[in-house]
């Protein structure tokens, strides 16, 4: 399973964190779309901790996280 | 000393001379910023520098520590040191209410140990980090029920990682709650506490903080 971490807004009526079949959702933009989440309202999309985009390929333990642009004072 | 009678054992005698000599430049002067200053004045910061250019409005009512219905129209700076000084006449606290670009980041933040970025905007952010100020420089923002918190240094540059192209985030929807507002910048004071008395508090990521779920979770970035 992929398990993919959703912050702030994201987890409004998502959860917090959701685990996904790889092989039925092999890329990040599909996880996306299944979540209804536009690609655009994310700042921070880490995979494993790492920077990355929607096209990545995902395999079988990978973490997702997703955060968006907070910059309120 | 009595003022600081209750900050013990938690800050030593030799502890609160250290924050005594500190100086800190606060960069905004507004939700964060005015709590920040606050804060660190009441814990015996010795120097504050406030910057800000703005002045308050009524829509800061909701959350900004300085604002209040006689002080609509006056700058924030101004209005912060008057009431920063009746906390603590002992320290020196220099208003500059100006407009922080990139001409004028070094000359503001020169000499001083330490900056806080209490701004609202990513741009301004941006260049603050890519000035490479040789001082460390802690950070956060909010929007709605959530913040996230880091500390930038050359070498360890975090806030970028946080900066949208655009200049704002979802707290032009969600907007600025001021418990929100309030935790964070706490939590930033809290990091200059500890740098100022030498501990490390690096990291490579950020503090993001869920204020519906009370967590606060530590975001490592491999670059």
């Amino acid at each position: 399973m992929v398990e993919v971490r959703l912050f702030a807004y994201f987890r409004d009526n998502r959860g917090k964190i959701l685990y996904l079949d790889p092989n039925l959702f092999p890329t990040v933009q599909i996880i996306l779309d299944h979540l209804g989440i536009k690609l655009s309202d994310v700042q921070i999309l880490l995979v494993n901790g790492r920077h990355s985009h929607a096209q990545h390929l995902l395999k079988e333990n990978d973490i997702v996280a997703l955060f968006p642009p907070v910059a309120g004072g | 000393m009595e003022r600081y009678l209750r900050n013990k054992d938690s800050i030593s005698k030799s502890q609160q001379n250290l924050l005594a000599q500190g100086h800190v430049v606060v960069l905004g002067c507004g939700g964060l910023g005015g709590s920040i200053a606050e804060s660190l004045i009441r814990i015996g910061i010795g120097k504050l520098t406030l910057i800000d250019d703005d002045v308050f409005a009524v829509s800061n009512l909701n959350r900004q520590r300085f604002s209040t219905s006689k002080t609509i129209g006056r700058a924030k700076v101004e209005v912060a040191k008057e009431k920063l000084l009746e906390i603590n006449d002992q320290a020196e606290v220099i208003s500059k209410k100006v407009f922080i670009d990139a001409s004028n980041i070094h000359d503001l933040t020169e000499g001083c140990d330490l900056v806080i970025d209490a701004l609202d905007n990513f741009e301004t952010r941006r260049i603050v980090e890519d000035a490479d100020l040789n001082v460390l420089i802690i950070s956060a923002a909010v929007a709605g029920y959530n913040g996230w918190l880091t500390i930038s240094k050359p070498g360890f540059r975090n806030i970028k990682h946080l900066c949208s192209h655009s200049n704002k985030g979802v707290e032009q929807a969600l907007g600025n709650l001021s418990f929100t507002v309030n935790i964070l910048a706490e939590l930033e004071v809290s990091l200059a506490v500890r740098t100022l008395l030498g501990e490390d508090v690096s990291l490579r990521g950020f503090y993001f903080v869920d204020l519906k779920t009370l967590e606060i979770e530590k975001i490592e970035i491999i670059e």
